[in-house]
């Protein structure tokens, strides 16, 4: 509770002009935004451009800015704008869609996973196999919600869903994934199918 | 936490308990405790257990991602350098706006000062209507039918009280002047029609110009009447009536009484030895007429007295009992046809 008072108090202080405030924001928020740019977009200039714009732009509109109690879901979507903008901006000239994110760099890697040798089993391989078929919009769901621990709502927000949509399309996927450990292997082709085609929204 | 909420947890829902998630992700030894704790209690929660914890381990094992040493510290620097740009070209900004909406206001004053001291004021009278006006010093003009005045818009501003007139108009003009030496701006009252020019200091005087002819008809003080054309001056007495012709430029006195000339006021004609044909250009001045005698020999008659000009009706009814004629009306035409 005092974390969100001083999130609405530091947030005020920086509309209000104070430069100490950005840097404070700045230095609590950076590596969060830095590592959540890179993800998306794999390039340490482009997600340089991108922090930059973020910051400036803040900077430069705070009289207009509304007041807000947390500043890292702010952040982010705010970043998520940048970084929707810039790829407009960089695929002009490319026939890309720009919500097609072709990437989402999470990468599960079962040997840093800290796993007991006696709960290496056949189903924990398998799950794993399952889990990098993720698609990039699933990876960057679960990616909010297991690292930077955000609600369904905040994750809908930043990735302009319906909540409802995203809440199924995360339960889903935790399903899926479920149904993975608990399956025998001839079935665990249909839903590699089935995945695929979650990724439709 | 409540143990017993974990007593049908499966999976999915241990998935998305935060309790669970913070547990597998920090280790902190109170929340190791109460776990262990629990699932002692509840073995068959085990399973389930063990599966969302292998899950989410997965998870948390994906490739973490460190920014360049240096790269924090850099871009800041690279941040606040273009804020403080911004901030001088903001204050930039609001200085060009400033100026610029200065600048703006300094043109719009200065047209609105251009516009209200060269442009004029325009009255005009249509044919059987007249209108009474004051100017901005107090004189009072009579403007007669079918006339315009014309004034500045800033006569109040301006050195000399100046106004030009077609058509007819009967001038009181106040007076302003107190020193007769020392006559100061603002103070001289200028009349002219195309053929003449009227001066006075504060008097009261007919001005008519019809046909190219002006007369002046002094009732009251004195005037200076000049000819445009030919530049010589006649300096007027009370009652005097003075012609100026256009085509010559001629200053020439007439046999009439000023205040006779001025009766139109009081919407009557007073006539003294005058010609029925001026009396019918008169008419037609006023109403907008054509009037035909259909015996022109007519118009050569001398007559006197007093007409009512009140309405075209009245006039015409006059005119034709003295000349014994009838009148035929065919739109903006009038026949006087003798009476046989």
């Amino acid at each position: 509770m005092n974390f969100q008072l001083s999130d609405t108090d530091i947030w005020a202080r920086m509309l209000k002009g104070d430069e100490n405030a950005l840097d404070e924001i700045y230095q609590v928020y950076f590596d969060s935004l830095y590592r959540y740019g890179m993800r998306i977009l794999n390039n340490e200039d482009e997600v340089k451009d991108c922090l930059h714009n973020l910051f400036t732009k803040i900077w430069e509109t705070r009289t207009k800015l509304g007041p807000t109690d947390n500043i890292r879901y702010y952040l982010f979507s705010a970043l998520k704008n940048v970084i929707n903008s810039h790829y407009t901006k960089e695929k002009k000239y490319q026939k890309v869609e720009i919500n097609d994110q072709t990437v989402f760099d999470l990468q599960f890697n079962l040997e840093s996973a800290y796993i007991k040798k006696e709960e290496l089993t056949e189903k924990v391989l398998q799950l794993s196999q399952a889990m990098k078929q993720l698609t990039p919009r699933q990876k960057e769901i679960i990616y909010l919600r297991y690292f930077e621990e955000m609600s369904y709502d905040q994750i809908s927000e930043i990735m302009g869903l319906t909540t409802k949509g995203t809440y199924k399309l995360s339960a889903r996927a935790l399903e899926s994934l479920r149904q993975i450990m608990q399956i025998d292997k001839g079935l665990l082709l249909l839903l590699f199918m089935e995945l695929k085609k979650i990724n439709v929204f | 936490m409540n143990k017993k909420d974990y007593l049908n947890s499966k999976t999915i829902d241990f998935l998305e308990d935060s309790n669970f998630i913070r547990l597998i992700k920090y280790q902190y030894a109170e929340d190791v405790a109460f776990w262990e704790q629990l699932l002692d209690e509840y073995p068959e929660a085990r399973p389930f257990f063990n599966s969302a914890s292998i899950q989410l381990k997965l998870i948390l094992s994906a490739n973490d991602i460190i920014a360049p040493t240096g790269l924090k510290d850099r871009l800041w620097s690279e941040i606040k350098a273009s804020n403080l740009a911004n901030n001088n070209a903001t204050r930039l900004r609001k200085r060009i706006y400033y100026w610029s909406s200065g600048i703006a206001a300094l043109f719009a004053i200065t047209a609105y000062i251009s516009w209200f001291m060269l442009s004029s004021i325009t009255v005009r009278t249509a044919y059987g209507e007249s209108k009474k006006l004051s100017l901005p010093d107090g004189s009072q003009i009579v403007l007669n039918a079918n006339s315009t005045l014309r004034y500045p818009r800033a006569y109040a501003w301006k050195k000399l009280r100046q106004i030009s007139l077609e058509g007819e108009a009967y001038f009181k003009v106040v007076h302003l002047n107190h020193n007769h030496d020392e006559i100061r701006q603002g103070e001289l009252f200028r009349a002219s029609t195309g053929t003449a020019q009227v001066e006075v200091l504060g008097t009261e005087f007919n001005l008519k110009e019809r046909r190219g002819l002006t007369t002046v008809a002094l009732v009251k003080g004195s005037v200076q009447v000049r000819s445009l054309k030919t530049g010589i001056s006649y300096l007027m007495k009370e009652g005097n009536v003075v012609e100026v012709d256009s085509t010559k430029g001629e200053i020439s006195t007439a046999q009439i009484s000023a205040s006779q000339f001025a009766s139109w006021k009081e919407g009557k004609l007073i006539v003294n030895h005058t010609s029925v044909n001026e009396i019918i250009q008169a008419f037609e001045d006023l109403y907008g007429y054509k009037v035909i005698l259909d015996n022109p020999t007519l118009g050569q008659k001398k007559i006197g007295g007093s007409i009512s000009i009140k309405s075209e009706q009245s006039l015409l009814f006059t005119l034709s009992n003295i000349l014994n004629v009838n009148v035929k009306k065919e739109g903006k035409t009038i026949r006087l046809e003798s009476r046989r």
